[in-house]
């Protein structure tokens, strides 16, 4: 079968730019899907994802299409996630396509996060093909979005379809945009195999399944693959397409999408990013291209139930085959006993798997605060990468400590620069660059810790320019940086799990902002809880929890015992959350509570 | 394995209890079913109450044959009825269930709102028990509110009731009230002990949501006690009403030489009793019912020979045994590991052992021979120590 008649493509949008939509409406309008059984954005398909309205498993479609010369093209279409913690997500799909449409607001215009995408697609050497969306908005200046197109991006925007998902228009348009600019793929179905395994899944009953693109040659029932950076053999016992139910193929032959499985068990040996060939006539080379997931972002994932410990491993294990960018490691803590050390590629990836953890496996979880991986220099020549505050060692022992540090690129209204170079500058930015994208939008650029990033840069520029400006950053890099070690003592122990790691300048008021917000964090107990912050010996912060107040005294009316009892379940359910370290209760967003304070 | 679960539960008499919930003037803390200003319901709602009483022992005749030890007439305020309503609604009972001799009769009611006429008359339909929402003897608080009487009403209605022959007296006090000082609380202390009661009900001022009270407070028109004033207020109630010889023998009940509220403590003990009227509830044969509390819909239920029941649980032993636990934990006799054992057939220890260790470390509970009760520190957190007995 040749190639000449498919077409791999992928959406790269901003958040809210309408990919999901525009997916929604080429699947409806080729009739893949009848309109019955559209549920609205089919392919946001975790509950999570529909619920935040953002991809974050890239999924695949095929979509069948007759276009106007007559002949049905076969259209693989690869959703992207849509955030900035996922751009390595969406790096593996682009590198499944050979091109890409890019989904514009027709009001909103270029924002930071698609020039990100653009740039990842661009090397990929994807063909690009311009959408411009929600046309029908009394808002829509599509002259002008072209314009940006043009001028910010540099590609030429002349040809770019106006469209609006929301109301249908314009989506044959995308169509056949699609058939005639996006290059069919190379037919090397003459090659030994290789296949890039996308993106994989777990299923209980047919084990790992992995997500592929056949690059060269073709896979068929019966084959033996060998994983090529695992050199693990395994016999094929599915091949399947999306449409976008999963349908039993007998062949995926080369330029094609489709997956895989063979009774992969162990979840380890189906790496994303691995790829595939044949057994007995393997390809001399892997693909290149892909690179492994940095993890900016770590903490500490413990169960409140010491016993759920192995269900919290597992279910770690089998996120992670969904999810190569999860990283986890055991741990333990003083306080909170065994857990794991995960990383993550953001904050929001973060939260994503808390709470994937919390609602599709059932428990009940505690995140300490998020840290950034910390290069520490001893005085004995030795270098140690610190990513848990609590494995800081002694003062005495440290030369120096470097952090890490981004390029964070913010597009914003002109009338928000100043706010942005303010909250840069607190936020301990060096400035780089600024560059006016038209008369009324710039690009700032500022070098920033991440650290900073992860604390609350990014909430607190939505704030102050009110949700206008969009960010991304990418790690340049490392600098030395008086980082100290603040312990934050309950009762008078210190408390592992609440120890961050602070620049020196700022302890005194983060211990002070922190400690305030502990107090109110911490429900009262039968003692008083001294809380205290404390660099070293010196405490640079003190607040007191003061002990419980009587709570039973009240009046049992005509023997209304169930309305008691009611009363006492919702007290019992609200302990249910906290974890005793040493005497002291502390409730789960006590562990988070750096992220609450104010500075 | 099929027991009849509520054999467990069947221990002493059955209680009887009958809501009648009209006042004369809601008070502002009020989150009970009692309404002001429903006169013209009276007959209606006491049509149905004496219609409910009889289907009830139609339909679980059970519990025409169960002996009645304890009828309690509460509120609202049932003294609102006249005599002769109150009558009818004894005679109803009377002829359905099956009332030992001894069988105590209670009846709450309002001072100011009664004669001592009145007070005769009810002492002859029976009842020998009697209890006054006094709240407080301190004319401006009870006017802060919304009572209708004033402190000599309150101090006459109690003496009447004793000159009629009412043998076991019983006062409500609140602390913890708007503007309320240690000072009066400490002279309502006196004035209690120069008073023929036998029985003090006391407990903290509660803002409960819904009420007058939570709106004002809400709105910052009435500030409430701190709590270290609320504290010793609730240290001075508590000793003051010990050293007058009164003996706690609940949680917010206090008595002098036993004269304790027979009714209240089936609540407590796990017995069965049964509820009429709006907002009344039911424990019987091991299912926990609640009446509608709105007087209306409650009348036109049992006007269709519908029991006006909103809620309805069937108590199964895991939730028997939770319940016994908390229930039992609020009275001085607190659990007794061989009463436990007989009811429910296993060991108090291999369910709650590990609990009570633990609850015992913190100060909160003793051990005292066979049973297990609150310490004095326990009883001011004794939702914290009964939560600990609830699966959740």
């Amino acid at each position: 079968m040749s190639t000449k008649k498919i077409r791999n493509f992928c959406i790269i949008a901003h958040i809210d730019h309408g990919k999901s939509t525009i997916a929604d409406r080429l699947i409806e309008y080729t009739g893949t899907l009848q309109k019955r059984e559209m549920e609205a954005q089919v392919l946001d398909s975790m509950d999570l994802e529909r619920e935040r309205g953002i991809t974050i498993k890239a999924q695949s479609v095929r979509i069948l299409y007759k276009a106007q010369d007559g002949e049905e093209y076969i259209l693989n279409l690869i959703d992207t996630p849509g955030h900035v913690d996922f751009s390595y997500e969406v790096s593996r799909s682009l590198a499944a396509c050979e091109g890409a449409l890019l989904v514009v607001d027709a009001a909103q215009g270029v924002e930071a996060q698609t020039l990100a995408n653009v740039y990842l697609a661009l090397e990929h050497d994807l063909e690009i093909i311009p959408v411009i969306n929600k046309i029908d908005l009394p808002s829509a200046d599509p002259d002008r979005v072209k314009h940006e197109i043009e001028d910010i991006i540099g590609l030429d925007a002349s040809e770019a379809v106006l469209c609006s998902a929301k109301s249908g228009i314009g989506i044959p348009d995308i169509l056949e945009a699609i058939v005639h600019k996006v290059p069919a793929p190379a037919d090397k179905s003459d090659q030994p195999t290789r296949a890039l395994i996308f993106d994989s899944r777990f299923d209980a009953y047919k084990g790992a399944i992995a997500y592929v693109r056949v690059q060269e040659g073709s896979i068929k029932m019966k084959d033996t693959i060998r994983m090529m950076h695992d050199k693990k053999d395994f016999d094929v016992t599915e091949l399947g397409i999306f449409t976008p139910n999963l349908v039993p193929v007998q062949e995926l032959p080369c330029g094609s999408v489709g997956c895989i499985a063979a009774s992969i068990k162990n979840v380890a040996d189906c790496h994303v990013g691995d790829t595939v060939t044949l057994a007995d006539n393997p390809a001399p080379e892997p693909l290149p291209g892909y690179r492994k997931a940095v993890s900016m972002v770590y903490c500490g994932l413990y169960p409140t139930e010491s016993k759920d410990y192995e269900n919290l491993r597992d279910a770690l294990e089998k996120l992670q085959l969904n999810d190569a960018a999860l990283e986890y490691e055991a741990e333990t803590s003083l306080a909170l006993g065994f857990g794991f050390r995960c990383g993550f590629l953001g904050l929001l990836h973060m939260d994503v798997i808390q709470e994937r953890l919390e609602r599709e496996y059932n428990l009940t979880l505690i995140t300490t605060a998020p840290s950034v991986n910390y290069k520490v220099y001893k005085t004995n020549g030795e270098m140690l990468e610190v990513d848990n505050p609590a494995k800081l060692p002694p003062p005495t022992e440290i030369d120096y400590i470097e952090e890490p540090y981004v390029k964070a690129t913010t597009i914003v209204p002109k009338d928000f620069v100043g706010t942005i170079m303010e909250l840069s500058q607190d936020k301990r930015g060096e400035y780089q660059s600024m560059e006016y994208l038209d008369e009324t939008r710039v690009s700032v650029v500022y070098h920033l810790p991440l650290s900073e990033i992860i604390y609350d840069y990014f909430d607190k520029l939505k704030s102050a320019t009110k949700g206008y400006a969009s960010l991304d950053y990418e790690l340049i890099g490392y600098k030395q940086s008086p980082m100290v070690k603040m312990d934050i003592l309950l009762n008078g122990e210190p408390v592992d799990a609440l120890s961050i790691i602070v620049h020196k300048d700022r302890a005194a008021t983060r211990g002070r902002a922190l400690a305030e917000k502990l107090k109110e964090l911490i429900p009262r107990q039968m003692f008083e809880i001294p809380i205290q912050a404390a660099v070293g010996t010196k405490i640079v912060a003190r607040e007191t929890v003061k002990a419980w107040r009587k709570d039973v005294l009240a009046k049992c009316y005509g023997g209304d015992i169930s309305r008691k009892r009611k009363l006492l379940e919702k007290q019992k359910a609200g302990k249910k959350r906290m974890k005793a370290v040493g005497s002291v209760e502390i409730p789960q967003e006590a562990f988070m509570a750096i992220l609450k304070v104010e500075d | 394995m099929e027991t009849n679960h509520y054999d467990l539960f069947v221990q002493r008499d059955m209680g009887i209890y009958v809501h009648i919930p009209f006042c004369k003037q809601k008070c502002i803390y009020c989150d009970f079913p009692a309404y002001q200003n429903l006169e013209e319901y009276y007959d209606t709602y006491i049509y149905a109450l004496l219609q409910e009483i009889t289907m009830f022992g139609d339909t679980y005749p059970k519990a025409r044959t169960k002996l009645v030890d304890t009828v309690y007439f509460g509120g609202g305020t049932p003294t609102e009825l006249s005599l002769s309503q109150i009558e009818q609604i004894i005679n109803t009972i009377q002829r359905t269930y099956n009332l030992s001799n001894d069988c105590r009769f209670t009846i709450e009611s309002n001072p100011g709102e009664i004669d001592i006429s009145y007070l005769k008359g009810l002492q002859k339909l029976g009842f020998s028990r009697i209890s006054f929402g006094v709240q407080t003897f301190n004319d401006k608080s009870l006017l802060s509110l919304h009572r209708s009487h004033n402190s000599k009403a309150a101090i006459d209605a109690v003496q009447w009731a004793a000159e009629v022959g009412f043998t076991d007296i019983n006062i409500d006090l609140i602390y913890g009230l708007p503007k309320q000082t240690i000072e009066e609380i400490k002279e309502n202390i006196t004035l209690v002990s120069q008073l023929p009661i036998n029985h003090i009900s006391t407990y903290g001022l509660q803002v409960e949501r819904g009420t007058r009270l939570y709106h004002l407070v809400e709105k910052e028109l009435i500030s409430l006690p701190d709590e270290s004033l609320e504290d010793r207020m609730y240290e001075t109630m508590m000793q003051g009403i010990q050293e007058l010889g009164f003996e706690r023998y609940e949680i917010s009940n206090f008595a002098k030489n036993g004269a304790y509220s027979t009714h209240n403590l089936k609540y407590w003990q796990y017995s069965d009793y049964l509820g009429f009227g709006a907002g009344a509830h039911s424990f019987f044969e091991g299912i926990r019912r609640a009446n509608n509390r709105n007087v209306m819909p409650y009348a036109r239920k049992i006007d269709c020979f519908e029991f006006p029941i909103v809620d309805e649980e069937l108590i199964d032993q895991q939730r028997a045994i939770e319940d016994y636990c908390f229930l039992a934990l609020r009275t001085k006799w607190g659990i007794n590991t061989t009463v436990f054992f007989e009811k429910f057939n296993v060991t108090l220890d291999s369910i709650y052992g590990s609990i009570l260790q633990e609850l015992i470390e913190k100060d909160l509970i003793v051990k005292d021979g066979k049973s297990y009760h609150l310490t004095s520190e326990g009883t001011k957190h004794g939702n914290y120590v009964f939560s600990q007995f609830i699966e959740g």
